[in-house]
């Protein structure tokens, strides 16, 4: 069935750097951030479990994000969270690459 | 050192921490993620472990509940195996033994002394009338005087006294900021960061005093304000009339009166003037592990961590340059390092102070280098500035003025010209 949705072409999202995908359009209950870092792309729910913040606005490096606001570190593979003032990890979603598409699919359970 | 098989051996078999703020809550955390096995107990004065940041900022602002600040839900604390004996203050330790305000007395192998710092409190005549903001309750306090169109005078322009300044402002409450120095923050962030921070506050129509606090009086010991301040004496008038709010004494406003020859009116005085210590505790000798207050918040979550990782037998790892922020009218800073000379009072001494500008009269971000070492940074409205700059101080990579001064140059990009 559903390939994922196509948000954006190889090379659109530089090296640790990341796109917002708006929840209207993933269809979900948060917006998803799909970030590059390390030669991979990586999704997760994009606003910060602490206080409302974008974490595609955040640091990234090494599979990581920063919060931008209080620098909670979240892995962007599995979107745990390794230091507070964040109470708990983001959901993960699966992206794919297929030619020069960024494929996104949502988690399940985050769907509206 | 224990050798290899010995380590489980030697660890205590269970660990109170008096205390359920981020050092305290770090501490336990990083107990379990070091893979101790023991029992874990975090003593708390107040009804939860939570982080206190918010307080000055978001919660006096939107009146969050306390469970919203929480580091943990009851799930996630027995998930983590991390018990919570929240609601009555420790008042006494004893080896290996704390005694709570209602007489509990708990056990441990090892006592982590985790309690933070008291609030320095002013000493002016009628100082008891003023509330200070350590606590969630304090800011149930100060929101409850703080209805729009209500005044409050703050005392003190630091971090707390700022950021409660604005947050007041920000829900429409009248605020007047005394504070002895006519840029607070100089001696700390330097007169170009705090100057801008400070003008924020008349930008927002806070009326700003350079003076301290002289007395207050309650309005049935001082009738008839003085200094001719007839606005105020209506305002307090008006205020008679419906002083149902309940301050300290329920007798209707406060006359304060500031070293600038004014006096005014307030429903409420918040003095912000800094730590006056430890949380006094009787026996806190007997703690196994102190964690001495920090100046921020990452300074005591790092103490935790290495608290914790003392009690398992391994160093702490190196620390970076610290790291903070603040949150004012919507807008946010971080700060890494030093902005000032080491030594103060001694001026620029070898170091000079980097500005890059958004707009004239508007800092992006200010450095501080010495020769070609950056050592502190901070930013408005730019937190990955900082992030960059935080790794380029910790690795000591050289940057030029130049480079700094350029809003078009990215830092991140100099730390990877540098990798």
């Amino acid at each position: 069935m559903a390939e994922g949705i196509a948000v954006a072409k190889v090379g659109d999202i530089g090296e640790d750097e990341a796109i917002v995908v708006p929840r209207a359009v993933a269809g979900t209950v948060d917006d998803i951030g799909v970030f590059f870092s390390d030669g991979e792309y990586f999704a997760i729910d994009n606003t910060c479990t602490h206080e409302e913040a974008s974490l595609a606005e955040g640091w990234i490096e090494a599979g990581t994000v920063e919060c931008p606001l209080h620098a909670s570190v979240f892995c962007l593979r599995d979107g745990t969270v390794s230091n507070p003032p964040a109470p708990r990890g983001v959901c993960p979603h699966r992206v794919t690459v297929d030619g020069d598409r960024i494929l996104l699919t949502p988690d399940p359970s985050r769907l509206v | 050192m224990p050798g290899p098989g010995a380590v489980d051996t030697s660890y205590p078999a269970s660990v109170i921490i008096v205390g359920g703020g981020i050092g305290g809550w770090t501490a336990a955390t990083a107990l379990r993620d070091g893979g101790y096995a023991g029992e874990v107990t975090i003593v708390e004065a107040e009804p939860l472990a939570y982080d206190r940041p918010p307080l000055s900022k978001g919660v006096l602002v939107t009146g969050a509940d306390l469970a919203s600040l929480a580091f943990a839900s009851a799930d996630e604390f027995a998930a983590q195996r991390i018990a919570l004996v929240a609601g009555a203050p420790a008042v006494r330790l004893d080896p290996g033994a704390v005694t709570l305000g209602d007489g509990r007395e708990l056990r441990a192998d090892h006592l982590v002394l985790a309690a933070g710092a008291a609030p320095r409190r002013p000493d002016f005549p009628g100082a008891e009338a003023a509330v200070t903001l350590r606590a969630y309750r304090d800011v149930e306090q100060i929101r409850a005087a703080a209805a729009p169109g209500a005044r409050l005078v703050v005392l003190g322009g630091g971090f707390i006294g700022a950021e409660a300044a604005a947050s007041l402002r920000t829900i429409g409450a009248e605020v007047v900021l005394a504070d002895r120095s006519p840029v607070p923050g100089v001696r700390v962030l330097g007169p170009t960061l705090a100057g801008c921070l400070h003008a924020l506050h008349a930008a927002n129509g806070v009326d700003v005093r350079v003076a301290v606090i002289e007395s207050i009086e309650h309005p049935s010991t001082h009738p008839h304000p003085r200094g001719g301040d007839s606005a105020a004496a209506a305002h307090a008038r008006r205020r008679d009339t419906a002083s149902s709010r309940g301050l300290a004494g329920g007798g209707g406003p406060l006359v304060v009166r500031l070293t600038d020859g004014t006096t005014v009116q307030a429903d409420l005085v918040l003095a912000g003037i800094g730590m006056a210590g430890p949380t006094p505790l009787p026996g806190a000798e007997h703690a196994d592990t102190v964690l001495a207050p920090a100046d921020h918040w990452d300074d005591a979550r790092l103490d935790g961590h290495d608290a914790a990782g003392r009690i398992l037998g391994t160093e702490p790892p190196p620390r970076g340059a610290p790291w903070y922020w603040s949150d004012r009218y919507g807008h946010h800073l971080e700060v890494v390092g030093r902005l000032v000379g080491e030594r103060q009072g001694e001026g620029e001494g070898e170091g000079e102070e980097i500005v890059r500008w958004a707009e004239p009269g508007r800092p992006a971000a200010v450095f501080r280098l010495e020769g070609d070492q950056l050592v502190g940074a901070a930013s408005i409205d730019d937190p990955n500035t900082v992030r960059a700059a935080r790794r380029l101080i910790d690795q000591g990579i050289p940057v030029t003025a130049t480079a700094l001064r350029d809003p078009t140059i990215s830092l991140r990009d100099l730390l990877r010209a540098a990798r």
